[in-house]
């Protein structure tokens, strides 16, 4: 028997990089990652594209990159997608069992399902995802209500919503490469599918995505995404606070922030200094370690507080025993784990990628492209289960691959 | 069962935003890919329209005139034969043998037919046969026996004919040999022919030790087997002897079990013994006793004392034999 093999391009457009990954799915089964691009990103700002020529140039370098490394041409994409714009909200829906036995049928699923998703959204807006929770049969919390038997059926959607002009900006960048995307996944999503198992999502859980403009993150009770969010901080802020409060240039400010950034005040000694460039060269300086963990410390507080204020009540550390975990490049500086934990209330801690994933691949900042592949081939997320038989091929791939 | 009139449509989703861009918004690289895609696209189209049209030119020609399917290259007839061979036989044997028709068409000439014809001349141990489709020609390329002797012949009611054998027993009517050439041959006698089934004879199958004592003979003596007659086989089922009339000895007798050059040595050596004593004129030399070699003379002839090789002996007939 002849199995076909398909490349698939997992494509994160960043604020500081764009990252190309390249995954061969052989017999619907087995996902090798065959090629790896990256580029330093220019015209993208805050996850948004601001200069169209400049994104398609360093997307299309990274492509080439990840093309040529995997010898062959990308069959499909997975785009992800952040940027402040992306907002959510959550709306529910019930209905009455149709059937005189009180027997949930798959037309009553359906109804709830799509009443749940009708939701009118402004002008200009676009769907990103609809998230589906739990659905509730006369109040108890059950997978998949069909055949059960029970009087009301209630089912929400955490809906995601973008900018159409931003995602088309980002999709087109893509299509100039002359391909197509297949799918468009939440940097969140992606990044928290990686960087967590099922049970600790079955358990609860806080997935902080912190790239270089933009901080996603996912909030997950009961094995899915309860609610997801993009603010418009990243590590670039950090950098930016340290420009300006030690009166550096931003290529400095960088250099201090990744040698001596921290995002809890370890250092109390103020004779403790550090060099700027250490080559005592001309315009070389000295700094404390305390204002510079101080600045950093206070950025990183303010950022997981803005989280915090985003989540509101559906952020309850009781609910969340798995606790904080970070990634993305920022998530690298020291102490963010421990700063997070304090402002969350809960155990925080670095994300790491799953065991199979190569060593080369295992830094946080490779855990959405490799997210958007994994989630990708498993989301169940936006199917209605009484139409999961209706969805095509990749439907079907993603039911032999449905993550328990 | 159907969904409720009253659910409103579904909000406007990332997947309804239009992929498509202008081509002044693609880079390089982008166009690069879609014209490959492009051509990619009409190769294969280009290949099923080919595949699809040479479907149905094949089916109707099928339907219209099959055997024009097997002869596809009919249009075209073959234009000239090329023809080399290791041996004597010519063109004009070649096309006499073949007999092709003279409007055949190079693709409907029945190649394993036409070497079986070429083959059952016997002269021809090998045949190779191509088609060269450039100038329409059909190719041939033989390898010949090399006749060892010859004999004559009669298959049915036709004439008794000269033939020749060749040294694996295959018996063949040679062509383009000249005749000097065969003259030089031995005849060959006291062998039983059988007819093969197309009219010919079958494979002498004593030949085997025959032509290697004819070869042998050739090459270590020349000149006395340049005098050679008659070679015969009459006695070789039932004592493994080879009889060799010649002009200088009637009557030469080799053993088929023993080694030719040996015999052959102690012949020569015979013949130049003798001719040391007056040359005298010799009936029969037995080379099948082992280490004896009885001689035998037409006249008998005092022989003068002379040394004799130790491993060799030549005993003095006490009595004159004239024939076999």
């Amino acid at each position: 028997m002849i199995y076909k093999s398909r490349l698939i391009g997992a494509v994160e457009i960043g604020t500081s990089k764009v990252t190309v990954l390249v995954g061969e799915l052989m017999r619907g089964r087995t996902l090798n990652i065959v090629g790896l691009g990256s580029c330093p990103s220019h015209g993208v700002i805050k996850g948004g594209v601001v200069d169209y020529k400049e994104a398609s140039a360093c997307t299309h370098s990274a492509f080439r990159a990840a093309e040529e490394g995997a010898g062959a041409s990308v069959d499909a994409v997975y785009l992800a997608q952040t940027g402040a714009h992306l907002e959510g909200f959550y709306n529910e829906a019930s209905v009455s069992v149709n059937a005189a036995d009180n027997c949930v049928g798959a037309l009553d699923i359906e109804t709830v399902c799509r009443l749940a998703m009708a939701k009118e959204l402004p002008e200009g807006r676009a769907v990103v995802h609809h998230i589906r929770r739990p659905f509730r049969l006369d109040g108890r919390l059950v997978s998949d209500p069909e055949h059960l038997v029970g009087q009301r059926l209630e089912v929400g959607y955490w809906t995601v919503h973008g900018s159409e002009a931003k995602i088309g900006d980002h999709i087109h960048v893509i299509t100039g490469f002359n391909l197509r995307v297949d799918e468009l996944i939440l940097s969140s999503l992606a990044s928290g599918t990686m960087v967590t198992t099922p049970e600790e999502r079955q358990n609860g859980v806080l997935v902080l995505d912190i790239g270089c403009g933009t901080t996603d993150y996912a909030l997950y009770h009961d094995g899915v995404a309860y609610q997801t969010g993009v603010i418009p901080v990243g590590g670039d802020h950090f950098t930016n606070d340290l420009s300006l409060g030690l009166r550096l240039t931003r290529l400095q400010a960088e250099k201090l922030k990744v040698r001596y950034g921290s995002a809890v005040l370890k250092s109390h000694d103020k004779q403790d200094k550090v060099w700027l460039n250490g080559d005592y060269s001309v315009g070389d300086r000295q700094f404390t370690r305390q204002s510079i963990e101080q600045i950093t410390s206070v950025r990183a507080r303010e950022l997981f507080d803005v989280v915090r204020g985003k989540l509101g009540a559906a952020f309850v550390p009781e609910q969340t025993p798995v606790g904080v975990i970070l990634t993305g490049g920022a998530a690298k500086m020291p102490g963010m784990d421990e700063a997070a934990g304090k402002v969350f209330g809960v155990p925080g801690r670095i994300g790491e990628s799953a065991s199979w994933v190569a060593d080369e691949l295992r830094d946080p900042g490779y855990s959405t492209p490799l997210g958007l592949l994994y989630f990708g081939l498993n989301s169940q997320t936006e199917r209605i289960p009484s139409a999961r038989r209706q969805d095509g091929i990749l439907g079907s791939l993603k039911r032999i691959l449905v993550a328990p | 069962m159907s969904l409720p009139a009253t659910i409103p449509p579904p909000s406007r989703s990332w997947k309804d935003i239009r992929q498509e861009v202008s081509p002044r918004a693609m880079s390089k690289e982008g166009h690069r890919r879609k014209t490959l895609a492009g051509l990619k696209f009409a190769g294969i189209c280009a290949l099923v329209f080919g595949a699809l049209t040479a479907g149905i030119e094949i089916y109707l020609t099928w339907e219209n005139n099959p055997a024009s399917i097997k002869d596809p290259g009919g249009g075209v007839p073959l234009k000239q034969l090329a023809f080399s061979t290791d041996g004597v036989l010519d063109r004009a044997w070649l096309e006499r043998t073949l007999a092709l028709p003279k409007k055949a068409s190079l693709m409907s000439l029945d190649l394993a037919a036409l070497e079986q014809r070429l083959l059952a001349s016997g002269q021809a141990q090998s045949v190779m046969l191509r088609r060269r489709f450039a100038d329409n020609c059909l190719v041939v390329a033989a390898q010949e026996r090399v006749p060892v002797a010859r004999l004559m012949a009669q298959v049915d009611d036709e004439p008794a004919r000269l033939r020749l054998v060749a040294r694996d027993g295959t018996v063949f009517e040679g062509v383009g040999y000249e005749p000097a050439a065969l003259e030089k041959l031995p005849w060959l006698d006291g062998v039983h022919l059988r007819r093969s089934a197309q009219h010919g004879i079958q494979p002498i199958t004593e030949m085997g030790r025959t032509a290697e004592l004819l070869q042998t003979a050739g090459r270590l003596v020349p000149d006395l087997f340049s005098g050679w007659q008659v070679v015969s086989l009459a006695r070789m089922d039932s004592d493994q002897e080879i009889l060799v009339h010649s002009t200088l000895i009637p009557d030469i007798v080799f053993d088929a079990r023993d080694e030719f050059p040996r015999q052959l040595a102690r012949l020569d050596y015979i013949v130049d013994f003798l001719r040391t004593k007056g040359a005298p004129s010799l009936q029969r030399i037995d080379l099948a006793l082992g280490g004896q070699v009885p001689v035998e003379l037409q006249e008998a002839v005092p022989l003068k004392p002379a040394r004799v090789a130790p491993h060799k002996t030549v005993s003095q007939p006490n009595k004159q034999r004239r024939d076999l």
